[in-house]
């Protein structure tokens, strides 16, 4: 009958798959909070101060571009004081593009990282704090 | 709609606005109708459209959303000038980009550790080459060296910022506002 053989046709042939932009987004915003000095994912300001995102909503930090081939992704993060920012920026980079690229099979055109802020330790901001009293 | 969606029918809008605005100055400079007949024209408008307090309303809220308008896109542009300014280093995976408000930041804690500064503020340059050009405005201690401190400033700042953020600094200029003394 030529409905079935149709239909034998269509479950033997690969189906295709679609990573979503989410899925990216989830996979970069995972691989870059692994990271040591990186204390969380930005999504820019909130008033005055940023808006660091919470895990369950942090793929909010990632912006990426896609076809079916080719991806890029923007990374907005904050770092730790002590870090180094561009090492652990060039770290990030070089860290999501292996994760994306072995999990989706999709080639990573480029990783690029928007350090929005750096998180201090307390002794540090007691310094500024002590600095900033009037001297007696 | 999210923030992005918004954004770009602000946009659209205000384009609109403009061109609109800027085709009503055109007509008007080819004077397309004679006195009289702009004011016949104008007494109808004025009597038909006052004649319901309904189209004033309307008028007053098309006003109050045009001015609200205005006010949002005040507070964008302010953020804007505020936050999204940045410095960008090309690497092999990508770009880094750091922002104005963090160099600063950086800036402002190191010279929190020169114990002869008293106070301190910086400014920030970046120049359409990607030069990076800091000025700061230092209230020294008593008692200090001048040209000494400000040397060791400049050399500090300028190695600290290159291992930290990988920024190469071209120029750091130094303002002794003030020498601070103790009673």
């Amino acid at each position: 009958m030529p409905e079935s053989k149709s239909m034998i046709k269509e479950i033997k042939e690969p189906g295709k798959i679609t990573v979503s932009k989410e899925v990216i987004a989830t996979i970069a915003a995972l691989e870059t909070t692994k990271n040591k000095g990186v204390v969380g994912l930005a999504s820019g300001y909130k008033g005055k101060s940023l808006n660091i995102l919470p895990k369950s909503d942090f793929a909010r930090g990632v912006d990426v571009w896609m076809n079916s081939e080719e991806t890029t992704v923007t990374i907005s993060l904050i770092t730790h004081y002590d870090s180094g920012i561009f090492k652990v920026a060039t770290e990030v980079q070089e860290k999501v593009k292996d994760s994306i690229q072995s999990m989706t099979g999709l080639k990573v055109l480029k990783v690029n990282i928007n350090v929005l802020g750096v998180k201090f330790k307390e002794k540090q901001k007691q310094l500024e704090a002590k600095k900033k009293e009037p001297s007696k | 709609m999210n923030k992005k969606s918004f954004d770009n029918l602000s946009f659209i809008l205000l384009i609109g606005l403009i061109i609109l605005f800027s085709l009503a100055i055109f007509a008007l400079s080819l004077k397309p109708i004679s006195l009289e007949m702009l004011r016949e024209n104008v007494d109808k408008i004025y009597y038909s459209f006052y004649d319901s307090i309904i189209n004033q309303l309307i008028l007053g809220l098309i006003a109050l959303l045009l001015f609200l308008f205005a006010i949002y896109l005040i507070q964008k542009r302010n953020r804007f000038s505020a936050q999204n300014l940045s410095i960008t280093q090309k690497t092999l995976f990508g770009e880094v980009k750091i922002s104005l408000s963090t160099i600063k930041h950086l800036i402002s804690t190191l010279l929190l550790t020169i114990e002869e500064i008293k106070e301190s503020k910086s400014t920030v340059n970046v120049l359409k080459a990607g030069d990076v050009n800091i000025f700061l405005h230092i209230v020294l201690k008593q008692d200090v060296n001048i040209p000494d401190i400000s040397e060791i400033i400049q050399s500090k700042l300028k190695d600290y910022l290159f291992k930290v953020s990988g920024i190469e600094v071209k120029v750091i200029k130094i303002f002794i506002d003030k020498v601070f003394y103790e009673n």
